[in-house]
């Protein structure tokens, strides 16, 4: 018996670019609903918020003194705050993902706190902590530095509650890639800090940057602990979200014009955040 | 440099004893859980062992014991790993990978990139320098990983099953490249695969539940194995009796006669191993028709079936039976089958525990 040669029916020209086939979907179909109910749940008031604004006078309600020295003073704080978050967040992500040490579930724990925390409560902590009669005022006081009720407050109440939005995108980034590259980098003779520059930093550049997007939208947001710890002085603690709060009794149309800037602030700033990595150069 | 090196991992129930003869290659051949990985591991320094000490030519590479503890990092070795996994890092190009140690041990840019273009035609490599490591297969990114892994200019280099993720043509062109590379270099080859082993490594060590059961050269080892669980991986059958003078004999007194490959006495314990390809298997209830001559009877072990024949498993021998013959009378487990040896395949060879 002899048999004929079969065709090639899988070989590369066999692929046509014009083709529809898609890979089976395995979602429930009751699935989908419900995450359009979810998506309505923020999109309805986000275009509630801009029904109610007043676009002939938008211009000049968003340029008003105390708005342009608000949204001065939260983007330098706000910036401050996320620069505390990189350095202070990093090596407490790398700590907590690559070394061992005791109580590691219980510092893992307080890391998270500020998230869970109501803002009001953390900002109670801060004054208790480093307010005139707090626990480090005394020492601060001798010091000659006095920090509650200063834009130095704002930014520590921004970074105490952005720190956590660093801390856990780094870490589950470090987590989720292992050690392998860089016990690599040692056998190829690469020293800590070397495998650290070109090895570690590098790999973890794309959660680096979501991690700062994150934490400089949560800062920029801050409002609870800062009215508690910084109180609100115009041009020096009083930020946007704030002076919203402000305006909402005296001025309606001004705050609303207000928000609607923030809203779209932080669409930017998630969209950056949710952009395709950028590749990193040799070192 | 010649290597020594022992090492005690209770939890893993590893405790090894290796010796590297400088430019030679040891194969460290065992099954996956055997505790290779571990032993590479704690030679290249990235797993402490509980206790556990070595040398290298005339120095100390580390030593871990309850009174002393001298445990340099990795990057303080100068042993190189390569793994199963070509881990090339992603964020720089084939090149940069390959110029990577040479940086790292303070070479500018453009002379690290140098010797890594030289490093990577040593590997016939060359063209792959620009591509970045996601765009490259299985087969080209472990070239460059043995490119890069020579870069850093180890003493010894480890390898740990470095062709066990590679699909059938890759692994066989990077196993001609390992042989080339592996030439008159001091290196230790971690695999579960006795062809790796065969045409890689000078010497082999046979690593059985985290102890070595068995070390010589290449070919002693393959053809005349001590240990059952190397005839096993070296797929021969091995029988274990007393030296008459055509052979041996069973301890249930059944004689077998092979060609005897030393002058050892009779009376002495002695090996007999013997290749499928020389052993016939019948069915115990018809045998006898051919007279039961050099033969074993025993229960069937085990069966493995391969594309066209099965391997039968029975008192230590190995059986092939050709499907298209054997159709529904093959052996299976339990049954009890008679193993006829061809004299003239066997082996009879002198037993000598844990040499």
């Amino acid at each position: 018996m002899t048999l004929a040669p079969t065709g090639l029916a899988g070989s590369p020209t066999a692929k046509r670019r014009d083709s529809n086939a898609t890979a089976t979907s395995y979602v429930p179909s009751w699935l989908p609903p419900i995450a359009a109910v979810g998506a309505l749940l923020i999109l309805v008031p986000l275009v509630a918020m801009a029904t109610r604004v007043d676009w002939a006078n938008f211009g000049s309600l968003v340029t008003s003194d105390s708005a342009v020295a608000a949204l001065a003073l939260s983007l330098r704080t706000s910036l401050a705050a996320t620069v505390l978050c990189v350095v202070l967040g990093v090596p407490m992500a790398i700590v907590l993902a690559r070394v061992n040490f005791p109580l590691k579930t219980l510092a893992r724990t307080l890391v998270l706190v500020p998230l869970v925390l109501p803002p009001v409560v953390g900002g109670l902590a801060l004054l208790y902590a480093f307010g005139r009669r707090g626990l480090l005022g005394g020492t601060l006081d001798v010091l000659g530095i006095d920090i509650a009720f200063s834009t130095t407050a704002v930014v520590l109440a921004q970074t105490f509650v952005a720190l956590p939005f660093m801390v856990l995108t780094l870490e589950s980034a470090l987590r989720a890639r292992g050690a392998g590259f860089e016990s690599v980098a040692a056998t190829l003779g690469a020293r800590r800090g070397y495998a650290f520059r070109h090895v570690t930093w590098p790999l973890m550049w794309p959660a680096l940057v979501a991690g700062t997007v994150l934490s400089f939208a949560r800062a920029l947001g801050e409002f609870g602990a800062t009215i508690t710890f910084a109180g609100s002085l115009e041009g020096v603690t009083r930020t946007i979200p704030l002076e919203i709060y402000l305006q909402r009794e005296v001025d309606p149309d001004a705050a609303v014009a207000l928000s609607l800037l923030l809203i779209v602030i932080a669409l930017v700033i998630v969209g950056l955040a949710y952009r395709r990595p950028v590749s990193r150069s040799a070192p | 440099m010649k290597l020594v090196a022992s090492a005690r991992i209770a939890a893993r129930g590893l405790d090894a004893n290796v010796t590297l003869e400088p430019g030679r290659t040891l194969a460290l051949l065992g099954p996956n859980g055997s505790g290779k990985s571990s032993l590479l591991g704690i030679l290249a320094g990235l797993l402490r062992p509980d206790t556990g000490s070595a040398r290298l030519g005339d120095s100390e590479l580390f030593e871990v014991s309850p009174a002393a503890g001298r445990w340099p990092r990795p990057d303080e070795r100068p042993i190189g790993l390569l793994g199963q996994d070509p881990m090339l890092f992603p964020h720089l190009s084939a090149l940069d990978n390959v110029a990577f140690p040479g940086r790292a041990g303070g070479l500018s840019r453009s002379d690290a990139r140098e010797t890594a273009m030289s490093w990577l035609r040593a590997v016939d490599a060359k063209a792959l320098a620009q591509s970045r490591p996601g765009s490259l297969s299985g087969g080209q990114a472990q070239r460059v990983a043995i490119a890069r892994a020579l870069a850093a200019e180890p003493s010894v280099l480890l390898l740990d099953e470095p062709l066990a993720a590679l699909d059938v043509d890759a692994a066989v062109t990077i196993r001609a490249l390992l042989a080339t590379v592996l030439r008159d270099r001091t290196a230790i080859l971690a695999t579960h695969n006795v062809v790796d082993a065969s045409m890689l490594a000078d010497d082999i060590a046979v690593l059985h539940d985290g102890t070595i059961v068995e070390t010589g050269p290449t070919r002693d080892v393959l053809a005349r194995p001590q240990h059952p669980f190397t005839a096993r991986i070296a797929g021969r059958g091995l029988i274990r009796g007393v030296r008459t003078k055509s052979g041996i004999r069973l301890p249930d007194g059944t004689a077998l006669s092979g060609m005897a490959a030393d002058d050892a006495p009779t009376g002495s314990d002695a090996l007999l191993t013997v290749r499928p390809g020389y052993v016939r298997v019948e069915h115990a209830a018809t045998a006898g028709r051919s007279g039961t001559a050099n033969s074993v009877t025993a229960t069937v072990t085990a069966v493995e079936t391969h594309a066209e024949w099965l391997r039968i498993w029975a008192g230590g021998l190995i059986a092939d039976l050709d499907l298209e013959l054997a159709r529904d009378q093959a052996p299976s487990r339990g049954d009890t089958v008679t193993m006829y040896v061809d004299p003239a395949g066997a082996v009879v060879y002198r037993e000598t525990p844990l040499r």
